[in-house]
């Protein structure tokens, strides 16, 4: 094979690791608002409480924690 | 322009969920309509049938559900076509040792109405999974007690050669014949031009090293070369296989979550063993505010874990959508029972099967060049988000 590579910037490769990326950012949010949420749920579950605060604390926690992340990759 | 086959997919996606919908609530209406005929059929199999008894019961009723997910799960016996299909050895670890016989021994039941004796153990098979079968049948003819929906009785290990099992050897073997031909041509005919099946793949292999490895993982892309090429021709191989709907093909194996699954995980442990300090560091002491660490700590390691999970459901999802749409579009001839929709019928499948070997490829890029992604950053010398 030979030992010259291309060196131009591929175009269409970019929007495809940009579709990755960014892709890969909105299912990273899902499972973290999930995770919290779904802790919540088995905290209160196990600590058997009237009003389910610890849902409602988990999934303020995960919306606020996937939005902190989503802000901290785009700076 | 490369976008749009990626857009393209997401509504194949979501059309392939309405297909599903579409199809089950027509179908649920012929049901119930159709009990009094199913009734009278099941009457009159019985009558007529002594020697046929079993399985092909509701001849005539046609069930889209049932039919696409029998083409798309796993199976005992490798069905060739209309009631022609072979059987594949049946492997059981049970609690007397290793049990094997041929999956031809079950008659196609999947009701669990079927004893097999082996080994002096009696087995039945219910829903393409293998149980110890109780000592008499309840009043549906199953050696199985139920509590719900689900069979109570025990389970041996299985660890059988399914359809998908025999599909994946298949493959590989294929994919070894290549190989090895295409390296030993490489090694006879060195810096000479390619020559015949060498100088159909030399482009692909070339672009997967130019395309995938090198941009992504960078100078230290060489190492990785033989795995992601390994998972993009297996990925890619596999794809176009279960596309083929006859014998050698049909095993929808890359739209299996086990298989996907697997893939993941190999993607995901030599993206974690090629991690450097800058990786790990990033991992478990990420640089913000001191009482945020504990929530991002358990983000970050959520953030490792989503990587690869998202790599299994997309390969997962969007093989095994391609597949219902070309079932679904097939089944609309039998559901409406008219000669008048298969054109339409016949012309959307074609279309989807030209976009499917699209699919194919593009499926085995992304996985690869997902990974290829990953491992560069767990490789990268000074770390940064771009």
């Amino acid at each position: 094979m030979s030992t010259q590579f291309p060196q131009k910037e591929k175009k269409p490769n970019e929007s495809l690791r940009n579709y990755a990326k960014y892709s890969g950012m909105g299912f990273q949010m899902i499972v973290i608002i999930g995770f919290f949420a779904w802790a919540g749920v088995k905290l209160d579950d196990w600590l058997a409480t009237a009003t389910p605060w610890f849902t409602i604390l988990g999934c303020l926690i995960g919306v606020g924690a996937a939005m902190y992340n989503i802000v901290r990759q785009l700076k | 322009m490369r976008f749009n086959p990626l857009f393209l997919k997401k509504t194949i996606i979501l059309s392939s969920f309405f297909a599903i919908f579409s199809i089950c609530s027509p179908n649920a209406k012929a049901n119930s309509e159709g009990v009094d005929s199913a009734k009278h059929a099941a009457e009159h199999t019985e009558q007529v049938a002594e020697g046929h008894e079993d399985a092909h019961g509701k001849e005539g009723e046609f069930n889209a559900t049932e039919t696409i997910m029998e083409h798309i799960s796993d199976s005992h016996d490798w069905h060739l076509w209309g009631d022609k299909s072979f059987g594949l050895p049946v492997i059981l670890k049970t609690d007397a040792g290793l049990v094997h016989f041929n999956s031809e021994e079950f008659h196609h039941d999947n009701e669990g109405s079927h004893v097999v004796e082996a080994n002096g153990q009696r087995f039945v098979r219910f829903e393409n999974k293998v149980y110890y079968a109780s000592e008499t049948a309840n009043e549906k003819g199953q050696y199985l007690a139920f509590v719900g929906e689900h069979p109570t009785n025990g389970k041996p290990l299985d660890f059988s050669i399914t359809k998908n099992v025999a599909s994946m050897f298949l493959s590989a073997i294929l994919l070894l014949l290549i190989f090895t031909s295409i390296a030993s041509s490489y090694k006879n005919r060195e810096g000479k031009a390619p020559k015949g099946f060498q100088s159909l793949l030399e482009p692909i292999i070339v672009f997967v090293r130019d395309e995938i490895a090198r941009p992504n993982i960078g100078h230290r892309y060489v190492g990785y070369m033989p795995f992601l090429l390994t998972i993009f021709f297996f990925i890619w191989i596999n794809n176009l296989i279960g596309l083929v709907p006859i014998f050698p093909g049909g095993a929808n194996l890359t739209g299996n979550i086990a298989v996907t699954f697997t893939l993941g995980v190999i993607s995901f442990l030599v993206v974690s063993f090629s991690g450097n300090k800058y990786y790990w560091k990033h991992i478990f002491a990420p640089d913000v505010p001191w009482w945020l660490y504990p929530i991002m700590l358990i983000v970050e390691i959520i953030g490792v874990l989503s990587k690869p999970f998202a790599l299994i459901v997309r390969l997962f999802a969007n093989i095994t959508a391609g597949h219902i749409i070309v079932l679904s579009l097939i089944s609309l001839i039998f559901i409406f029972k008219t000669m008048a929709i298969a054109p339409v019928s016949i012309g959307f499948v074609l279309f989807m099967y030209v976009l499917e070997l699209l699919v194919a490829f593009l499926q085995a890029f992304i996985f690869t060049m997902l990974t290829a992604l990953f491992i560069g950053t767990a490789v990268e010398e000074h770390h940064h988000y771009d």
